[in-house]
């Protein structure tokens, strides 16, 4: 309990920190390209690991092959370029459904 | 493009009313991490106060998944490495903002995704009065969601039969899907992510698996290097 108070404090500054320390010290100066890049790489990176993670659960044991339907039917709807949050909608309802089945 | 002129009426509108759209994405998506966390032993107050504080899904719904696996360092560390992109996000910020270091340091917390992107005037600056009023209307959306889905906290059973344990992979999905046709290079990091996080998933905790996931990143360096030194 002690643990995860600090780690939502921890979590809480290292955010201010990020989103302050940019304006306040940076200005106009850029990262070096290297850095940046790597920066820029972390969120796809991250994003895959989280959607990998969430659908398996550790050891795999959260494995649910009735969700890969939704999260098909998602992608579908994103390559025709429905906003996100029609996406999501899209991924519940067809969830939904095939659970029916 | 020119934006609106700064601290205008026009750009506080069209924030608030951009900011409404990405409420309901926002609250949709706090209901389901309130209702998380709960499942996942935290407690309900906790889980709101980290709404408050933190505000950025992605980050809270690692921590949460790396702390129900009892590593709350790698949890930590998994949420700060997710939310460095508001490093470079918050200093491209930097000449839109006003007054000294503190005042633009605080300016810089109303920086979260979605009002980042809808601000942007398309010539490097942003319209800042657009950038607050999207966040000022996500920000309590986002809490009182959160409230929502930590109090009511609905059954696992609950969750599955709504199709409500779909929100988290589809929203990842969806963002990991538009972040890589704005970035179609990262193509392949996201592929070796994938690979690292299903192999590593099975034997180590979740939080440890995202922070795996991280290295994949690295290789964006050295192929900058390579660009960089032909």
């Amino acid at each position: 309990m002690t643990g995860l108070v600090v780690a939502v404090v921890a979590l809480a500054v290292i955010n201010l920190v990020y989103k302050g320390v940019g304006p306040a010290v940076l200005g106009d100066r850029l990262f070096p390209p290297r850095i940046q890049e790597v920066i820029d790489a972390l969120p796809a990176a991250l994003l895959a690991g989280l959607v990998v993670v969430n659908l398996l659960g550790e050891r795999w044991g959260a494995a649910d092959a009735s969700m890969l339907p939704g999260l098909v039917a998602a992608s579908v709807a994103w390559w025709f370029r429905m906003p996100q949050l029609g996406c999501v909608v899209i991924a519940v309802v067809v969830a939904i459904l095939v659970r029916l089945v | 493009m020119q934006g609106t002129p700064d601290g205008s009426s026009e750009g506080w509108r069209g924030g608030l009313r951009i900011g409404i759209g990405l409420a309901i994405g926002a609250f949709a998506l706090a209901v389901s991490f309130g209702a998380f966390a709960v499942t996942n032993g935290w407690p309900a107050w906790l889980a709101i106060v980290m709404s408050a504080v933190t505000f950025s899904g992605s980050a809270q719904f690692a921590l949460v998944t790396a702390a129900s696996g009892g590593s709350i360092v790698a949890g930590i560390g998994a949420a700060a490495l997710i939310n460095a992109r508001f490093i470079p996000m918050g200093a491209a910020s930097a000449r839109s903002l006003h007054g000294g270091p503190l005042q633009r340091a605080l300016e810089g917390q109303a920086v979260v995704d979605g009002s980042w992107v809808a601000a942007q005037n398309g010539d490097g600056t942003l319209d800042r009065a657009k950038l607050f009023g999207a966040t000022l209307v996500q920000w309590p959306a986002w809490i009182i969601g959160t409230a929502i889905g930590a109090l009511f906290a609905p059954s696992t059973d609950f969750m599955r039969q709504f199709g409500l344990d779909v929100i988290f992979p589809a929203f990842f999905l969806v963002l990991l899907l538009d972040a890589l046709r704005s970035q179609p290079r990262f193509v392949p990091i996201a592929l070796i992510a994938t690979v690292i996080a299903g192999a590593s998933v099975l034997v180590v905790p979740g939080g440890v698996a995202l922070l795996l996931c991280g290295l994949a990143a690295l290789l964006a360096a050295f192929r900058t290097a390579r660009r960089l030194d032909p």
